[in-house]
């Protein structure tokens, strides 16, 4: 285990009478990039303003490299310790390289000029952040993202052991989101420790080590971004309904809203999708929510479908991957098509794989098929024609063919209304 | 920082403080030739010592404290992360006349000084702890609370008038801010002020980093709250030692640091200096212009008609007022 930098127990600190930070309890090693995440009002600014000394602690214990925060002169502290704020507030026309050069004020000797070492190092921040070019610029010409990166040159330059960064993003695009927070994962690679509160779950997630979850002014949890973010745990503290996936190009947990359909209430209408190749992921979504009881199949266990199926728990047949869809499946879906009220038939691909479940529709009566076929969409039929054939007969023989979701459950809902009448009859 | 061109500004505004004493020494309702002085003509006698026992020690006397006023301004504008702060706006020189005039009515001729030393001092601290909410000081608080200060203290000092009796004139004199009395007994007392400016220059590092926001001064290595008391002290004492001397003179605080931040930048390490240099001239030159040819009129009035349409100009550009 790396050297702890920063160690923090049953902390208590807040403004006015009551405390906003309630027993928190850290410790952060060196080499790693702590993130804080959580909702407005947790506490994750107040507890960045303790470490930075700007808010006193009330109870508590915070050791900075084994010794206690207060015993540091701030000289000594300013030499351990560099901030990053949320946005760079300086009104005055300092050049670039002045503003950089202030983060070695901690190591520079009040009666002694910057020396030729500390030059070197500022030359070293401004390069390393790609703001060497307008070094001579006064800060206030910059834009907002230039002069973030100037923060943090400044306080690479200063080269403490603990960096901390109040949200650094609040106010930047994209680009130097990226760009900026992988210059602080390297950071964070050396002798160093660096704790970022950030707004972005998702940026978090990817750059960080460990994730620490705060709110209501505690820490709910903490450790790798995989084991912390939990669907409960988001759904609690950020009142959201969370879809937790994987972050296809860094294999991190992404965390995405789900929309709030607005949606009539359906009961007891039992809705059959056959979808495949993740073309009917959004729709289980859709369905679920809208609250049509959902059967999915038959697909394949490795179908983002599949996956997506099991988010919900939505009862699914699967076969294995690359399989062919075995008779005894076939016959399992031909009950549930038969028993479904609906069958919906996302524009999927089609190869001899998964025929069987365009086959086993000539079975049921056609008006309960609906086929989803997007505006100018061609089939992908790897079944030399025969696939398109199956459903070009079902359309004739009265299956709907429809866009979108939005006509799909226009069908569903009249159908529904059909089916109550049925039931009154 | 730029070191040649900082050197070249400072090396020029000292050579024009010398140039403005020279200037001012020549200049006067008794009109003396320049040759004269350089040949040494005028060795002895009345123009001698209208020369070296009347305008010099004047001249110098308004050069130090021009240049007092002005680095305690340069200094009080960061402190209170404002742009209109000045010894004068925030009642520092009013809290001096209070401690000037009680001096002079209890007849301890000897503790003027003193008492303007901590009358101003009081006076800077009792108007940051009023105006100061929690995060920062907001302009109009300031102004606000700086006007509100001086009028609390001139009515003190307007009681003090009253019952001065024979010292009254000592006391006005004092309220309109003048080098009529300016010699050479002075000038040692002045020069004391260079010790606290020393102190400002050697921590403009410090300031530099305050200016540039509240939230990082700690991780940058200051302690924010003795430095501003350190500082605000240290500003406040220089202000307190030159109006002793000269009585309450407005704007040279104010206007100093702004022109030289047009030519020097914002950093301190040049801005302070720079600063003394330019309160230096702009002091000499309006006592030598009162002097010359407006009746020996007190210098603060000279400067306050200058002055004022500059601070207004100051507050139409700001927007938060």
């Amino acid at each position: 285990m790396n050297s702890e930098i920063l160690t923090v127990n049953n902390l208590h600190a807040g403004y006015d009478e009551h405390d906003v930070l309630k027993a928190i309890s850290l410790a952060i090693h060196e080499r790693s990039f702590v993130g804080i995440i959580g909702p407005n009002g947790s506490g994750k600014s107040t507890f960045m303003q303790v470490i930075a000394r700007s808010l006193p602690q009330r109870d508590g214990e915070i050791l900075l490299l084994g010794e206690s925060l207060t015993s540091y002169s701030f000289r000594e502290f300013g030499q351990q310790v560099g901030y990053v704020p949320q946005e760079c507030e300086i009104k005055f026309k300092y050049p670039v390289y002045e503003v950089v050069m202030m983060g070695r004020n901690p190591h520079i000797d009040r009666f002694c000029s910057p020396s030729a070492e500390d030059h070197e190092i500022v030359r070293k921040a401004l390069e390393q952040t790609g703001t060497m070019d307008f070094a001579d610029r006064p800060i206030t010409a910059l834009s907002g993202g230039e002069r973030q990166r100037v923060m943090i040159a400044r306080v690479l330059a200063q080269d403490p052991a603990l960096l901390l960064l109040d949200e650094p993003f609040a106010h930047i695009d994209i680009h130097h989101q990226y760009e900026l927070i992988r210059i602080i994962r390297e950071t964070s690679r050396g002798k160093r420790a660096v704790i970022g509160v950030f707004h972005d779950i998702n940026l978090a997630a990817a750059y960080c080590d460990e994730l620490v979850i705060m709110s209501d002014g505690k820490i709910r949890a903490c450790g790798k971004p995989d084991k912390v973010l939990t669907t409960g745990l988001i759904q609690e503290i950020f009142r959201i309904k969370p879809v937790i996936d994987v972050n296809p190009t860094t294999g991190t947990p992404f965390v995405y809203v789900e929309d709030e359909w607005n949606l009539p209430a359906a009961k007891n209408v039992n809705v059959h999708l056959i979808s495949g190749g993740g073309a009917g992921s959004h729709l289980i979504s859709l369905l679920v929510h809208a609250g049509y009881s959902l059967k999915c199949g038959v697909l394949s266990e490795n179908d983002s479908d599949c996956r997506m199926a099991r988010k919900y728990d939505v009862p699914t047949l699967i076969e294995p991957p690359f399989s062919l869809l075995s008779p005894e499946k076939e016959e399992k879906l031909k009950e549930q098509v038969l028993d479904a009220d609906f069958v919906i038939v996302t524009a999927m691909p089609i190869g001899w794989g998964n025929y069987p479940n365009i086959r086993v529709l000539e079975n049921i009566n056609p008006e309960k098929i609906i086929f989803i076929i997007p505006p100018g969409e061609v089939l992908a039929d790897f079944t030399s024609g025969v696939a398109t054939g199956t459903i070009k007969r079902l359309i004739t023989a009265g299956a709907h063919q429809v866009y979108g979701p939005a006509e799909l459950l226009e069908i569903l809902q009249s159908g529904t209304n059909q089916n109550s009448s049925d039931f009154i009859k | 920082m730029n070191t040649i061109r900082n050197s070249l500004i400072l090396l020029s505004l000292g050579c024009a403080v010398v140039i403005a004493v020279l200037l001012s020494v020549v200049t006067g309702p008794v009109e003396i030739s320049v040759i004269d002085i350089i040949t040494g003509a005028i060795s002895n006698g009345t123009e001698a010592q209208i020369i070296f026992d009347i305008r010099l020690p004047r001249a110098i006397a308004a050069a130090l404290v021009g240049a007092g006023l002005a680095c305690a301004g340069a200094a009080m504008q960061t402190l209170f992360r404002n742009d209109l702060a000045d010894p004068y706006t925030l009642g520092t020189s009013a809290g001096g006349a209070v401690g000037v005039s009680l001096a002079i009515i209890s007849g301890a001729l000897l503790l003027v000084p003193f008492g303007a030393f901590f009358g101003a001092i009081g006076s800077a601290f009792l108007v940051y702890i009023l105006a100061a909410d929690r995060k920062r000081l907001s302009t109009g608080n300031l102004l606000l609370t700086g006007i509100a200060v001086s009028m609390f203290f001139s009515s003190v000092v307007s009681v003090c008038l009253v019952f001065s009796g024979n010292n009254m004139h000592q006391i006005m004199f004092w309220l309109m801010g003048g080098l009529w009395n300016a010699s050479w007994a002075d000038i040692p007392l002045l020069l004391i002020t260079l010790i606290p400016a020393g102190i400002l220059i050697l921590f403009s590092r410090d300031l530099n980093i305050m200016s540039c926001g509240e939230a990082e001064t700690r991780t940058l290595g200051i302690d924010p709250e003795k430095t501003k008391l350190l500082l605000l002290a240290v500003s406040a004492g220089i202000t307190g030692l030159v109006v002793s001397v000269s009585g309450s003179i407005g704007f040279i605080g104010l206007v100093s640091p702004h022109i030289m931040r047009i030519i020097t930048g914002p950093d301190h390490r040049i801005l302070i200096p720079a600063s003394l240099g330019c309160g230096a001239i702009l002091l000499v030159c309006a006592d030598t212009v009162s002097r010359t040819w407006l009746g020996d009129l007190p210098v603060g009035i000279v400067t306050a008609f200058f002055g004022a349409p500059f601070f207004l100009m100051l507050i139409r550009r700001r927007s938060d007022l």
